[in-house]
């Protein structure tokens, strides 16, 4: 798709009341203590490891596809025959059914109670549309040596977000991509805007190939002087990291007049840093505004700052008016009526942040202000904790050197800049 | 002017003056007691801790907004009683950290004030401050009580204040 050919339209949305968000809690259940999230557009968890996040993520999943979710089972012929121990196995992974403690955990969506034995079964209303698509961490497992996997080839214990993700790539690759031999950049996939650094950054200029000899459809990296392709194996972690997440794009952002894929309104993506230099971490999320343009309600856990670094500028463009120059300036995009629109719609998107600490309550750290008194909050749920004391051990450093001979820097500054 | 703390009583009732005054007045500053020195808005983000006291403070902006007028000035200069670890002095910038180029302001402030406490008139309160970076208690910082906090942990800007011994703005002090 070059400039001038129109994309789909982001929904109109009309001035109405404002929506009162949805809110999952959950007590109790795995190393979670207490966790009250409510959702904006883009709602980011962060937080140390085994603190719950994944748990927490499958379970809104688990909650909103219920029936979507025991339907596919069924249709991949997985019989748990009402063991709800069974279940819970095999959709968060083998043994997760500990995690719920009949007399302690409590699970509420919105205004309704659950238990995770409930959701272990199919509801009475049979409502199966799938409406969160889910791209997990473990992403990579679903493209073994760059050929696709799907449902069947898992084994029970492997987690169902995986599973079904790596049978809707399975399915993109196999079906709708089927006799095309370029993946990306493909023209009629995610406006050029978004190509450009996904290309720079992401594959080095190199093109995403399918490769069908061997009576098997292989991913491959084009690259000039390299006949053949180059093997899964052999392309850089990250490269390897973003391919399935770019498939998933795909599936989400339909070729055609389509904005949206039928159905879903939740994208829940873990980890979009995953192996990524933060040149890489800015074109993902750019690709991630794109979804928000698109109408999708987004939800990312993440360890990097740079996701968190998006979340705190826009959270200041808006306080202190900003425009959309400004979100084209962040991301380097050109002045043109795709990056116009999309930083329009981004700077009117409600966005979250929750820090999951260890043996704690979650809690809200939305402002992200640098100068708040909580740490979690001005450290980002400690994405910035090791910096800041990196930087307070310097200076303490550069104090006690102070009776030596003193260091004579310049700030470049003319003088009678910035008097008070 | 009021005196606080048990140094400032002590030297009310010796009619001794503190260290921090002795050596302000001989780089020619105006000692006043206390923290009377910070404007009355900075004074209440600036405390020190439990048994330490402040005996004298100048107002160094002021003092040069004559003979300097475009210099980029430091504010404050404070003498600190930390107990047993005897007086020592500490320098307080309240500077607005609304933007990250607000950093090499402050930074070309404690050039300045570096650049003063190497004269020779000033050596007594270049030997106070150094007997602050002894005692492991900072010397400069940077107070932004109110207005935007955007200067990220981890930033350039950030490790360039470590790099000059400064940490990043607080909203609230406790020397």
């Amino acid at each position: 798709m070059n400039e001038n050919t129109p994309l789909p339209a982001a929904p109109k949305t009309r001035q109405k009341r404002k929506p009162r968000p949805d809110v999952l809690r959950l007590e109790h259940v795995g190393p979670i203590q207490k966790a009250e999230v409510s959702f904006g557009d883009l709602t980011v968890i962060v937080g140390p490891q085994a603190t719950g996040k994944s748990i927490f993520l499958q379970t809104l999943k688990l909650v909103l596809d219920r029936d979507s979710i025991h339907d596919t089972f069924k249709h991949h012929s997985v019989a748990f025959n009402g063991n709800s121990d069974a279940f819970l196995g095999g959709y968060y992974g083998k043994g997760m059914a500990a995690a719920w403690k009949e007399d302690r955990s409590k699970l509420r969506w919105n205004t309704k109670a659950f238990t995770l034995p409930q959701l272990a079964k199919p509801s009475k209303a049979q409502h199966q549309e799938e409406r969160l698509f889910f791209v997990p961490a473990q992403r990579v497992m679903s493209l073994r040596d760059g050929v696709t996997q799907n449902f069947g080839q898992f084994n029970y214990g492997d987690p169902y977000t995986l599973r079904y993700f790596s049978d809707a790539v399975h399915d993109l690759l196999q079906n709708e991509f089927g006799a095309k031999g370029n993946l990306f950049p493909q023209p009629n996939r995610l406006n050029d805007t978004l190509r450009k650094p996904i290309t720079e950054h992401l594959f080095g200029g190199s093109t995403l190939a399918v490769d069908a000899n061997d009576f098997t459809k292989r991913l491959v990296l084009k690259i000039a002087g390299h006949k053949e392709g180059l093997p899964f194996l052999a392309w850089s972690a990250g490269q390897r990291e973003f391919t399935p997440l770019l498939l998933g794009l795909y599936w989400l952002c339909p070729a055609g007049k389509l904005s949206k894929r039928a159905g879903i309104d939740w994208v829940v993506i873990e980890e979009p840093e995953m192996g990524l230099h933060p040149q890489g971490i800015a074109t993902v999320l750019l690709v991630v505004m794109e979804l928000l343009r698109r109408g999708y309600r987004v939800v990312l856990s993440t360890h990097s700052p740079v996701v968190l670094d998006l979340v705190w500028a826009l959270q200041e463009f808006k306080q202190l008016g900003g425009t959309e120059s400004d979100v084209r300036a962040l991301f380097d995009l050109p002045n043109n009526d795709f990056a116009k629109g999309l930083g329009r719609v981004i700077l009117q998107k409600d966005c979250r942040v929750y820090f999951f600490d260890r043996n704690q309550t979650v809690r809200d750290i939305s402002k992200l202000d640098p100068g708040a008194t909580d740490s979690a909050e001005s450290e980002w749920g400690g994405l910035t904790g090791f910096a800041s004391r990196t930087g307070e051990t310097i200076a303490d450093l550069v104090d006690r050197q102070a009776t030596r001979p003193r260091r004579k820097k310049s700030t470049g500054l003319p003088n009678g800049v910035g008097a008070t | 002017m009021k005196a606080t703390g048990r140094a400032a009583d002590k030297s009310q009732k010796t009619g001794q003056k503190s260290a921090f005054a002795a050596a302000a007045e001989a780089a020619g500053l105006l000692p006043v007691k206390g923290k009377s020195a910070v404007k009355g808005q900075y004074q209440t983000g600036i405390a020190c801790r439990t048994g330490w006291v402040f005996t004298d403070s100048v107002d160094v902006d002021t003092a040069y907004l004559a003979a300097e007028p475009e210099s980029v000035r430091w504010d404050y200069g404070l003498g600190l009683e930390a107990g047993p670890r005897g007086e020592m002095a500490v320098w307080v910038e309240p500077h607005p950290a609304s933007s990250a180029r607000e950093v090499a302001k402050v930074i070309a402030k404690l050039d300045w004030l570096e650049a003063k406490l190497a004269l020779a008139k000033y050596k007594g309160l270049r030997m106070l401050t150094d007997k602050a970076a002894a005692a492991g208690v900072r010397r400069f910082h940077w107070l932004a009580m109110t207005g935007g906090m955007r200067i990220r942990p981890g930033s350039k800007e950030a490790a360039l204040l470590s790099s000059r011994g400064l940490h990043l703005p607080r909203r609230h002090l406790e020397l």
